[in-house]
């Protein structure tokens, strides 16, 4: 059963959503503000974490950014719907999904279970190979580690399974339609930005152990490509 | 430069150059005339006297002259025969302005005439002549000059070449035209320019940047000033750039203050649509909960009913078109009755509400907006009160100063002192009360509805623990009779 972390500082509907994901077989806490939730983390394991952007005292952006710190767990953001900036900040930031609120539970457990079934089982299809190494990235698809020149990148799971995703079909441009299905769990929608806010994310990484930052390109409206020597 | 700097250019360009000119005109004309005053006389007469002295200067020296000089001047002749010596010396020490002196010496250089002779005599060379004190006289025609006497002044003249000035051999009207002094006028012309311009550009200056302003406000960019731009003066405009800024600050702070309403706004809306979505998700889960999830979305569509209700009311007080009535009612009863309602949620959390409204208070207002602008506060204590606690309302007259005050305390933990002014902006929830489901609107509504009665309301925390609230009316709105 996967452990899921609620937090959202409406104490009703926090209570029907607890409600709802119980009832679709999920262990779930709540915690209403983002200073008992970096707490809760501390103190126990948790799958992945729903986090409301709009909160008072610590706002999600802030909770975020202290977890982030620490903590790689999956994260989907709860933003209000139409704010552009919140969700570009949450992703920037290695939310790995974000829902504007109000939505359908139906709609919030669809992308929960997407991004559960991407950490938890990583690439079925590539699990034959254990290591991949394309240029100076080793990548290791059971322990979802990356390492660059000998250096461990921090990457959430996002952003490893892209790295995967562009590593498997290195020299080869790969479609955002196939990243958004093979990162997300879910296919590309129109204007979605997502991916290429974690590609950028990613690039940052890397460029921190690289002074090559073109290492993934562009390809412009297509998708992007790994640099594969 | 805009065509403002052009027009205040312009014309004051224009008026300070007629009046150099005029002045300068004016100036010159009276020199003419001062000068024109006494004129060399050419008449016979004079031709005679200057005869008389020129023969007596021969053979009577210069001091057979002079007492000659004395004599004539002595029976105050209209005539004044001038003798001049090389250093422009009269020889009675008389004063004669040098332009007559010039002029006589310009004339005896023509040699036209021997109403002026000059005469050498003991080695020093002399210059005879006769002028009139009439101003208006016209110069009279010049007598024929005899060959004698053309033999005499051509003579002389030589001698006179000492007096010899670069003058100008011109027309004599060409010459008053070309006396008026062209280097004057240049200066005149030049100055008034650089005036006009500076003074021009003194006025258009602020204007235009006041004008560049105003044309970034409209484009919506509130964040201009112009006072920096004015620099050091202080005068009207200066004002007008102070005022220009402080309008542009307001309108900032109001527009961002509407906006962040309109961001509160949303997000209050959209709870209750999240927590109806979350409901019918739960029923479509387990049909079995239908009539929760109905109870659920009936509960929050009324919520959404309400809140939009109460915005539509709090922006019409702060857009001023809400007209208070002028009712009678008995205050006292009012808060009895509010404090009965709210007993009914306050024994949930087992708070107990202490009223004192001993007093027989009539107030004049709107009773339904003053009811609802206490009752929000009394739920309020509730609300953000400790369980098992005490919800004080007092209501008091102060005698002394004339006001009525209605104190609403609880034993809550209050709010930061940062935030008490805040809280009765909309949609503002103290840090603290942030568990409590609820939106900021009711004290907002509150203040507004008191400061519409010329009332003000005040929230400050109680030491050690507590907070309270404050509606203060003025005397105006209450007749008081001490009921006891």
């Amino acid at each position: 059963m996967s452990k899921l972390l609620l937090i959202d500082d409406d104490v009703e509907l926090v209570g029907m959503l607890r409600e709802f994901l119980q009832q679709e077989g999920f262990d779930v806490t709540v915690a209403h503000d983002g200073i008992s939730a970096e707490q809760y983390l501390l103190a126990s394991h948790f799958d992945l974490m729903v986090l409301d952007v709009m909160m008072p005292m610590q706002d999600g952006i802030q909770t975020l950014k202290n977890i982030r710190a620490s903590s790689a767990i999956p994260v989907i953001m709860l933003t209000a719907k139409g704010d552009n900036n919140d969700k570009i900040i949450g992703l920037e930031l290695g939310a790995d999904d974000y829902v504007p609120k109000p939505c359908t539970p139906r709609e919030l457990v669809a992308r929960i279970r997407a991004i559960l079934k991407r950490v938890q089982s990583g690439f079925s299809a590539f699990t034959d190979a254990t290591e991949l190494v394309i240029g100076d990235f080793i990548i290791n698809s059971a322990q979802r580690i990356a390492t660059f020149q000998t250096n461990r990148l921090d990457l959430t799971s996002t952003e490893f399974n892209l790295l995967e995703a562009l590593a498997r079909h290195a020299g080869q441009v790969v479609l955002k339609e196939e990243l958004s299905l093979q990162a997300l769990g879910r296919p590309l929608a129109k204007f979605d930005r997502s991916i290429d806010v974690h590609i950028s994310s990613l690039r940052q990484k890397i460029t921190q152990c690289s002074a090559n930052p073109n290492l993934i390109q562009t390809v412009y409206r297509k998708g992007y490509q790994l640099i594969s020597a | 430069m805009g065509r403002l700097f052009w027009k205040f250019f312009l014309f004051l360009f224009i008026a300070q150059l007629t009046t150099a000119l005029a002045v300068g005109a004016f100036i010159q004309l009276n020199a003419n005339d001062k000068a024109r005053r006494e004129r060399i006389d050419l008449s016979p007469v004079s031709q005679s006297l200057v005869d008389a002295a020129q023969s007596t200067l021969q053979f009577g020296g210069a001091d057979g002259l002079r007492q000659l000089l004395q004599r004539w001047e002595s029976q105050h002749l209209k005539h004044h025969v001038y003798v001049v010596d090389s250093n422009r010396q009269d020889l009675l020490n008389r004063t004669i302005s040098p332009d007559l002196i010039t002029k006589a010496t310009k004339t005896a250089k023509m040699a036209t005439n021997t109403s002026i002779a000059s005469v050498n005599s003991d080695g020093e060379a002399y210059l005879i002549f006769v002028a009139t004190s009439q101003a208006d006289k016209k110069s009279k025609k010049h007598g024929h000059s005899s060959s004698h006497q053309h033999k005499l002044a051509s003579h002389a003249f030589k001698h006179a070449s000492k007096y010899d000035f670069p003058l100008t051999r011109l027309h004599p009207l060409l010459g008053t035209i070309k006396s008026f002094p062209l280097k004057v006028l240049l200066i005149a012309f030049f100055a008034s320019a650089l005036f006009a311009a500076m003074l021009a550009w003194y006025f258009s200056k602020p204007i235009q940047s006041l004008r560049l302003a105003f044309k970034q406000a409209a484009e919506g960019d509130l964040n201009v000033t112009v006072a920096d731009k004015m620099g050091s003066r202080h005068d009207a405009l200066s004002d007008l750039g102070q005022h220009f800024d402080y309008m542009a600050k307001r309108l900032s702070t109001l527009m961002q203050g509407q906006s962040r309403l309109l961001h509160h706004v949303s997000h209050e809306l959209r709870s209750p649509l999240a927590r109806m979505q979350m409901a019918l998700g739960l029923a479509v889960q387990n049909p079995g909960k239908i009539n929760d999830a109905l109870n659920r979305i009936e509960l929050e569509a009324g919520r959404m009913d309400k809140l939009i209700g109460e915005l539509l009311e709090l922006s019409r007080f702060e857009s001023g078109m809400v007209e208070i009535s002028d009712e009678h009612f008995s205050l006292s009863d009012m808060i009895k009755m509010i404090v009965e309602d709210a007993n009914f949620e306050a024994s949930k959390k087992q708070i107990q509400i202490v009223s004192d409204a001993g007093l027989s208070i009539e107030f004049k207002g709107q009773p339904d907006l003053i009811h609802r602008a206490i009752e929000n506060v009394v739920r309020n204590a509730i609300k953000y009160g400790p369980q098992q606690s005490i919800v004080n309302v007092v209501c008091q007259v102060n005698e002394k100063h004339q006001f009525l005050t209605i104190e609403i305390r609880d034993q809550g933990p209050g709010v930061l002192a940062g935030e008490l002014e805040d809280i009765f902006k909309p949609f503002v929830r103290a840090q603290s009360g942030s568990q409590v489901v609820g939106h900021g609107i009711g004290l907002a509504i509150t203040k507004q509805v008191v400061q519409a009665h010329g009332g003000q309301v005040i929230a400050r925390n109680i030491q050690p623990i507590g907070f309270s609230v404050s509606l203060t009316f003025p005397s105006s709105r209450y007749l008081s009779s001490q009921d006891t």
